[in-house]
């Protein structure tokens, strides 16, 4: 048995000597389907644009940020760490932000719309670069090239916004190239058609459909919810329901998923979100290389 | 506490007769002037008092009565004994220095040293929770912190873990306490007392900033042949000594835990009741053992030769289950076996040491002096290392050493009260430190291995003058040290003060400088920082103490540090290469540190008396700030501004004794985590927050303890149950964040934990 799972066990095992532990096991289901009111300050989407990170090149970093009314960000702060070195790094946690030394600022702002250059880094060359995969019938991927290319560090990045005085962070985990890649590039889920439909209007405590309808084959991606007030009847987390792929005005068809709102009591204007994630880059499935959900969003009147 | 032992019965005319002898129980000499009496129904039939040789002879009439030995110097003894017509009964009782003579916690006002508690171990190990062990009592007293259930150390007054100095019989030992069990290496049969300096040590201790627990083996004499079985559910012990001569004593005891076993037994069956095979059964469990022995010589009326030696083995246990994936009917060896580790994978703490020390001491008319030599070697490993339970010993890695400690204590009297302390002590120890991190990852990997030659020196002299009210010992160590390269040479003056306001109250201070150097698990290359420098504190206190109405008495203290380069822990990313490709791994890393101690400590106390009950209150109010240029100001891991502690202990009769402890404390400091979403992946990853800017819950535990001591032919028996945690209160020393990073949940604490156990002495 490998040392970490060797230290799991052992972990284990000490709790079962001491007896009581509770809710080791914590449910990302049951969050993502019951915290879906815009209670306190969130970043709930990050999408980069082109969602392939190059050295020299412009992106576009849309951050989507949740809050009840009236809390706005005065600061955003956008930075990734352990860039620079000339082997590829992988690092899938954020303890190297604690190091001033790793941190590489990218952009300081005061919006959730920005853009970002890459720095210039090392190239590290002959790792290869995996390209477009076959989601198959079965939806799983498989690889089907890798081709000589640059190197990709997988690197973090933080968005950090300060709200009230109080930190607002959300972070991806992205592949940095350090050299420019010949290979297709995936299209940025931004570029697609996200639609929600719904009324306008409704009456306290009214249980309107609410359906959004996302371009493309979406099998996989997932979509959550969010508003000021109300419940979801079909909760916070839903899936893929309908693909159509004859669609008018839907390029490649689209895919539909449909929640119902129970509006609040109180009259007012209230607003529902949906972010997607896990999409598949149209038109040749290309999977995301950095961060790339969408999201759409509409406000409804309760009279 | 009566020992009433009938050796023969001698068939004679009427009336009977009853030979009554009367034996120190811990000396085993004649006890001479008690008196003996044969009482019946109320009356006092026949008495007669013991004699130079402690026998007394009492004729009476057929019949059963209650005999009632009473003697200034010890307990009140009542039984009864039947008097057959035409018979001799004889009988040996032992008789016992009364609770009020073995006080509690004896503050030695006449002593040499202001801050020096002197702690009884009848009573401290009366203490609930402590499973009978009497040095983990000392965690009841003031200025103790609590320390995580794992860690087997006492942290005092705002200091770290590591500035706390053990030592037995005064030779320094690597460890005191075993892993999970806390229980102390030596076996508590021989344990005298124990000396307790929270702080303000006197000249003659050194190499350590804070605290020193001496524990004395060897302060009461060795009298008759004693025999000590202690059986309960954690461990096995076996003491024995034996007065070989009027010169020469020996003592031998050993001490195993089964606890592993019992475990793995129930694993088994498990196992085997779910149709499995049983070598499938694997365990968690700590592991130890212990051996203590000593021979003393007294050469003469003024010298005394001595040997002591001293092995113990402290493992904390996974072993895994074997299974038969070949088919051949036997368990499959694990793959580490082929790997040629070299440590045991299975250990995942394995520390051990022996000490063997030769000393002679001289009580002389002007002079008295005692010089020793002591060898041994060390060793700790800690796989663990800072992931789960300890914060002791090295990261992932092992250090083992050789000590080599010569020492010369010298007491030179001034005459009146006045006398002059003096000495000098080299210690020499090389050490090897072996990281193993690189091993737990690929066990082809190199060994990064760090070696070195400790040598540390000491010389000390302390006048102690004493006037009518007034006591005083300005004293100067000066302490020497090579390590890791760097060589120190230190001057530690040292005040001790004491003002008797009146034949009661007494005020009493001390202040003093401390050095300490890091240990090697601190600076080795690899699992340390190379870079530590020497550990130095100021230390001052100032307190009273003196009797309150009734039984009770007060004993407080204001205290304060200033600790320079202290040692302490912090957990930083590190970005390392492995095969070209660089990863990140989060790992300790040890600073050197300003730290700033205060607080204030009480101790009210209820003497034993004449009463049933006893007890005390104890209470600490204090701080452990620690200051780093690049962390900025934060709590020490210990921080606890508030400890209170009651413990109350009530006999409800001869034989049955029950105690109880109520202990509130601060919540622990800890590093908080953040949660940061990841909206790609849907879910939180964490974002470590300022260093100990958050704390645990508030602490609090109840213990009990009930016990039965009797006698029975020539054995005293004594039987206990220990509750630990009667309120099953979630302690948590494993915690861990919900889903979002929004709340901490406990996931791991001791539940109530009973402890059976019965020991013997004869």
């Amino acid at each position: 048995m490998r040392a970490p799972l060797r230290l799991m066990v052992a972990a284990g095992l000490l709790v079962s000597l001491t007896g009581c532990f509770t809710e080791l096991f914590f449910s990302r289901t049951v969050y993502l389907a019951t915290e879906y009111q815009i209670l306190h300050p969130r970043i709930v989407g990050i999408a980069v644009t082109p969602p392939r990170i190059e050295p020299g090149r412009e992106h576009k970093l849309e951050a989507l940020y949740l809050a009840p009314v009236g809390q706005d960000a005065s600061a955003v702060r956008v930075s990734t760490c352990g860039l620079g070195r000339d082997v590829p790094t992988f690092i899938f946690d954020l303890n190297c932000f604690q190091d001033p030394d790793e941190v590489q600022l990218l952009t300081t702002t005061d919006r959730f719309t920005t853009t970002f250059t890459m720095p210039e880094t090392p190239l590290v060359e002959g790792c290869g670069v995996q390209i477009d995969g076959d989601l198959g019938d079965s939806g799983l991927r498989i690889d089907t090239a890798i081709q000589d290319g640059p190197c990709a560090h997988m690197l973090p990045l933080l968005i950090e916004a300060t709200v009230d005085g109080e930190p607002v962070l959300a972070a991806s985990f992205d592949s940095w190239y350090t050299g420019p890649v010949e290979q297709e590039e995936p299209v940025s889920a931004r570029a697609l058609q996200f639609a929600l439909n719904l009324p306008s209007t409704g009456a306290p405590g009214e249980p309107v459909t609410v359906t959004a309808a996302l371009e493309g084959d979406q099998k996989q991606a997932e979509f959550l919810w969010y508003v000021d007030a109300g419940e979801l009847e079909k909760t916070g987390w839903t899936v893929p329901q309908t693909y159509v792929e004859d669609e008018v005005g839907w390029t490649g068809g689209r895919t539909t998923t449909d929640n119902i709102w129970v509006l609040p009591e109180e009259p007012g204007s209230y607003r529902v979100y949906v972010v997607a994630s896990d999409v598949a880059s149209m038109p040749d499935e290309a999977w995301a290389e950095a961060a790339n959900n969408t999201r759409v969003g509409a406000t409804v009147e309760v009279q | 506490m009566l020992s009433l032992l009938p050796i023969a019965a001698v068939l004679a005319a009427a009336p009977g007769k009853l030979q009554l002898g009367l034996i120190d129980n811990d000396t085993g000499d004649p006890v001479d002037g008690a008196l003996v009496e044969l009482v019946e129904r109320g009356t006092v039939v026949t008495s007669a008092s013991s004699g130079v040789t402690g026998s007394v002879e009492l004729t009476a009439p057929p019949g059963v009565y209650q005999i009632r030995v009473t003697h200034p110097g010890y307990e009140l003894l009542v039984d009864e004994e039947a008097l057959t017509s035409g018979r001799t009964s004889e009988v040996r009782v032992r008789m016992r220095v009364p609770a009020s003579a073995t006080v509690l916690i004896v503050d030695e006002r006449l002593g040499d040293e202001v801050n020096k508690t002197v702690v009884s171990i009848d009573e401290l190990k009366s203490v609930p929770g402590t499973f009978g062990d009497p040095v983990r009592g000392l965690q009841t007293l003031p200025g103790v912190a609590r320390p995580n259930v794992a860690e087997g150390s006492l942290v005092v007054r705002g200091a770290e873990g590591l500035n706390t100095g053990y030592y037995v019989d005064g030779m320094p030992v690597p460890y005191m306490f075993h892993t999970l069990v806390g229980r102390s290496v030596i076996p508590a049969g021989f344990i005298d007392d124990i000396e307790f300096f929270p702080g303000g040590m006197p000249s003659r201790y050194g190499e350590v900033t804070q605290a020193a627990v001496n524990v004395r083996t060897d302060t009461e004499p060795v009298g008759r042949t004693k025999s000590m079985v202690g059986l309960n559910v954690l461990d096995g012990s076996l003491a024995i000594e034996h007065r070989l001569s009027d010169k020469v004593t020996i003592r031998a005891a050993g001490r195993y835990s089964w606890m592993h076993a019992l475990i793995w037994s129930g694993s088994m069956i498990a196992v085997m009741r779910a149709g499995g095979e049983s070598y499938e059964a694997g365990y968690f469990s700590p592991k130890y053992a212990d051996l203590f022995a000593d021979a003393r010589w007294e050469a003469s009326p003024q010298d005394s030769v001595s040997l002591l030696f001293i092995r113990s083995r402290d493992r904390l246990i996974l072993r895994q289950g074997r299974y038969d994936e070949d088919g051949d009917g036997e368990p499959d060896p694990p793959d580490w076996e082929q790997w040629d580790l070299p440590y045991d994978p299975e250990a995942y703490i394995d520390n051990g040491f022996t000490r063997a020390r030769l000393r002679w001491d001289h009580d002389g008319e002007q002079r008295d002096y005692s010089t020793w030599v002591a060898l041994g070697q060390e060793s700790q490993t800690n796989l663990l290392g800072a992931a789960f339970l300890s914060r002791e010993g090295p990261y992932r890695g092992r250090v083992t050493g050789t000590s080599l400690i010569v020492r010369r204590d010298e007491v030179f009297d001034l005459g009146g009260q006045n006398r002059l302390v003096y000495g000098g002590q080299l210690t020499l120890r090389p050490v090897v430190a072996e990281d193993f991190q690189g091993v737990w990852a690929d066990p082809e990997a190199d060994i990064p291995t760090t070696t070195d030659d400790q040598v540390s020196a000491g010389l000390w002299i302390e006048p102690q003058i004493r006037t009518e009210r007034f006591y005083l010992a300005p004293g100067v160590r000066g302490s020497a040290y090579v390590w890791n390269g760097q060589t120190a040479i230190q001057p530690e003056p040292r005040l001790s003060m004491r003002y008797d306001l009146n034949e009661d109250w007494l005020l009493k201070g001390a202040i003093g400088r401390y050095t300490q150097m890091p240990p090697v698990e601190r600076y080795a290359q690899g699992i340390g920082n190379p870079d530590l420098p020497l550990m130095k504190a100021w230390q001052a206190s100032l307190g009273a103490e003196g009797p309150l109405p009734g039984s009770w008495s007060m004993d407080a203290s204001v205290y304060g540090a200033v600790m320079n380069d202290l040692i302490v822990r912090n957990l930083r990313s590190d970005i390392y290469q492995d095969e070209g490709v660089a990863y990140s791994e989060l790992r300790p890393e040890f600073l050197s540190v300003m730290g700033y101690a205060y607080g204030l400590e009480g101790l009210l106390r209820m003497q034993p008396g004449q009463r049933r009950y006893w007890g005390w209150v104890s209470i600490t109010l204090g701080r452990a700030i620690r200051v780093d240029k690049g962390l900025g100001t934060f709590s020490g891991d210990y921080d606890q501004p508030l400890s209170f502690q009651v413990l109350g202990a009530y006999d409800l009769s001869d034989k049955w004794e029950i105690s109880s402890r109520a202990q509130f404390t601060s919540g622990q400091p800890h590093t908080p985590l953040y949660g940061v979403y990841v909206p790609e992946d849907a879910f939180y990853t964490e974002y470590r927050g300022e260093i100990n800017s958050d704390r645990y819950p508030a602490y609090f535990r109840w213990d009990l303890r009930i016990q039965r001591t009797w006698q029975a032919r020539r054995v005293d028996w004594v039987w206990f149950l220990d509750v630990y945690n009667v309120t099953w209160r979630k302690n948590a020393f494993a915690a861990a964040y919900d889903f979002d990073y929004s709340e901490l949940v406990p996931i791991a604490h001791l539940p109530l934990l009973p402890t059976l156990g019965i020991e013997a002495k004869f």
